[in-house]
C-alpha cells in the first residue's frame, strides 16, 4: 500500500506540473488532491479524469499505467433523457448525468494512440509532458467542438468518429433533439439506431415518451 | 533373530513398511536418517522464503509428513525451485506458497507480472484494427443487477454500440466459475453498468479472447 501512495503522490506531483500549467490555459481547475480537471461552459460541464492503474500486471514493471478520460456532461439533456426513460437509470448506464466518457486518446486516429507507462519517480515529468503534447495536439480540438447541445447534434449528424458511442449515447441525442423542438429527427436517430425488436422493447419507454 | 519366526519376516527391518524405509546394510533404522533429512529440508525452506530458521515448525511439519513417502522428494524440487530462482524473479514476483506478486496474487516467475499479460496488448491492437471499433484499456469494472462485480481486462465498442467486455486468457488459462457465473447473466436486456472509474459504461455482453 505505500508503494501505491508512494506512486499516487508522484502522479499528483506530475499533475501540480506540466499537466496544471497546460490545461489552466483553457480554464481546466483541479482541487488539490484530485486527479479530475474540470471546466464549467455555457451548457456543459468538461472533465478530464487521470484514470490510473498502479502497478497494473498487464505491463512488466511499469508503477502506474495513465489513460486519462474524457468525460462531458450537459445537465439539460440529462434531465430530458432521464424523462425519456422514465426515471429508469439502468438504460442510461446508471450514470444519467455523463452523456460521453472516454479515452482521450479516442480523440485522434488509431494510428496516433498512444499509451503511457511509468516505471519509476522520474518519468512522471516526461510521461507529463507527453500527455500535454497529446492532449494539445488532439483533444483540445474536441474539447472546443463540443460545448453545447448544437455542437452534440452537429457531432451526431457530421458522424463524428472522435467519439465513443455506446448505445445510450443515442438517448441523449434524441433527448438533444428533444430540447431542440426536433421531435422527428429524435425519432429518426431512435429508429436508426435503437430500432430493431430488441433494442425497441428496452428502450420503449424512450420510444412511448417521444 | 534367527529361529525366532520374527526371522521368516522379510520387512521387519524397515518396520514391516518397506515402502517408506530402507535399510540396506541392515544397522540403521532408515526412518530416523529420513526425519532428520525432512526437517532439515523444512529448516531450509522455511530460511528461503521467510528468512527465519523456524526448527519448531520445521519439526511439526516433519512429523505430520512422515506418513508420506513422497514429501521430502517433493519438498527436495520445492527447495531447488526457489533457490534456482535466488526467491525473487524479474517479473518482481516472489516465493509465497506460490509465485506471486507483491499484493500476493499468482503471478509468472518469468514473464510479465501475471501470466498471460503480454497477450493482452496484442488484443487491443487487433480490436482497433477493426473499422468502426474502440477499445478501452485498462481495468473496466461492473456491476449486475445482483450488485456482484466483474472486473474485465477491457472492453471495446463496436460501430453498433455494443460495448462488450472482453477477458483475455492465454494458454491453457480458463474463466473462474465466478467470472462465468457473471458473464453467463450479462446480455443487452440485464446489462452490467460501470463503477468506479468505468462509470458511464454499459457493458451488454462479454467475450472471452484467447491467445495461444
Amino acid at each position: 500500500m505505500n508503494d501505491i501512495k508512494s506512486a499516487k503522490a508522484n502522479l499528483l506531483e506530475m499533475l501540480d506540473g506540466p499537466v496544471d500549467q497546460a490545461l489552466s490555459k483553457y480554464n481546466f481547475k483541479r482541487r488539490k488532491v484530485s486527479l479530475v480537471y474540470k471546466r464549467k461552459l455555457a451548457e456543459s460541464i468538461q472533465e478530464i479524469d487521470f484514470v490510473t492503474d498502479f502497478f497494473p500486471r498487464y505491463e512488466q514493471g511499469a508503477e502506474a499505467h495513465i489513460h486519462p478520460f474524457f468525460v462531458w456532461k450537459i445537465p439539460s439533456v440529462s434531465e430530458e433523457a432521464l424523462r425519456l426513460v422514465n426515471g429508469n437509470k439502468m438504460l442510461l448506464a446508471n450514470a444519467p448525468d455523463i452523456l460521453l466518457k472516454q479515452p482521450i486518446e479516442i480523440s485522434a486516429p488509431k494510428e496516433n494512440h498512444e499509451r503511457w507507462f511509468t516505471k519509476s519517480a522520474d518519468d512522471y515529468s516526461q510521461i507529463g509532458v507527453a500527455i500535454c503534447s497529446f492532449m494539445e495536439q488532439w483533444l483540445v480540438d474536441l474539447l472546443e467542438s463540443l460545448q453545447s447541445i448544437d455542437d452534440l447534434l452537429e457531432a451526431y449528424e457530421s458522424s463524428d468518429d472522435r467519439l465513443l458511442k455506446q448505445q445510450h449515447w443515442y438517448v441523449y441525442v434524441t433527448a438533444a433533439y428533444m430540447l431542440k423542438g426536433e421531435r422527428e429527427k429524435a425519432r429518426s436517430v431512435m429508429e436508426s439506431h435503437l430500432g430493431n425488436p430488441g433494442l425497441k422493447k428496452r428502450y420503449s419507454a424512450v420510444y412511448d415518451n417521444l | 533373530m534367527e529361529g525366532s519366526p520374527q526371522s521368516f519376516n522379510r520387512y521387519a527391518y524397515g518396520n514391516n513398511n518397506p515402502y517408506s524405509y530402507v535399510d540396506p546394510n541392515g544397522e540403521t533404522p532408515a526412518h530416523i536418517l529420513k526425519f532428520a533429512a525432512d526437517v532439515a529440508l523444512n529448516v531450509a525452506i522455511n530460511y528461503a522464503t521467510t528468512g527465519q530458521a523456524d526448527v519448531g515448525g520445521a519439526l511439526v511439519d516433519s512429523t505430520l509428513n512422515i506418513v508420506n513417502p513422497l514429501s521430502s522428494l517433493q519438498k527436495a524440487n520445492k527447495l531447488r525451485e526457489i533457490v534456482g530462482k535466488s526467491g525473487v524473479t524479474n517479473s518482481g514476483a516472489k516465493w509465497n506458497n506460490g509465485w506471486r506478486t507483491a499484493d500476493g496474487k499468482f503471478a509468472s516467475p518469468n514473464g510479465p507480472g501475471t501470466a498471460g499479460a503480454a497477450a493482452e496488448q496484442k488484443v487491443w491492437d487487433a480490436v482497433k484494427q477493426k473499422p468502426g471499433w474502440s477499445v478501452i484499456e485498462g481495468r473496466v469494472s461492473v456491476r449486475n443487477a445482483d450488485g456482484q462485480l466483474r472486473v474485465y481486462d477491457g472492453a471495446a465498442v463496436s460501430p453498433r454500440g455494443r460495448t462488450i467486455g472482453l477477458e483475455v486468457k492465454s494458454g491453457a488459462a480458463t474463466k473462474t466459475a465466478a467470472q462465468r457465473d457473471f458473464d453467463s447473466g450479462v446480455n443487452t436486456y440485464n446489462p452490467a453498468v460501470g463503477v468506479g472509474n468505468s462509470n458511464g459504461v454499459n457493458v451488454g455482453r462479454s467475450l472471452e479472447i484467447r491467445v495461444p
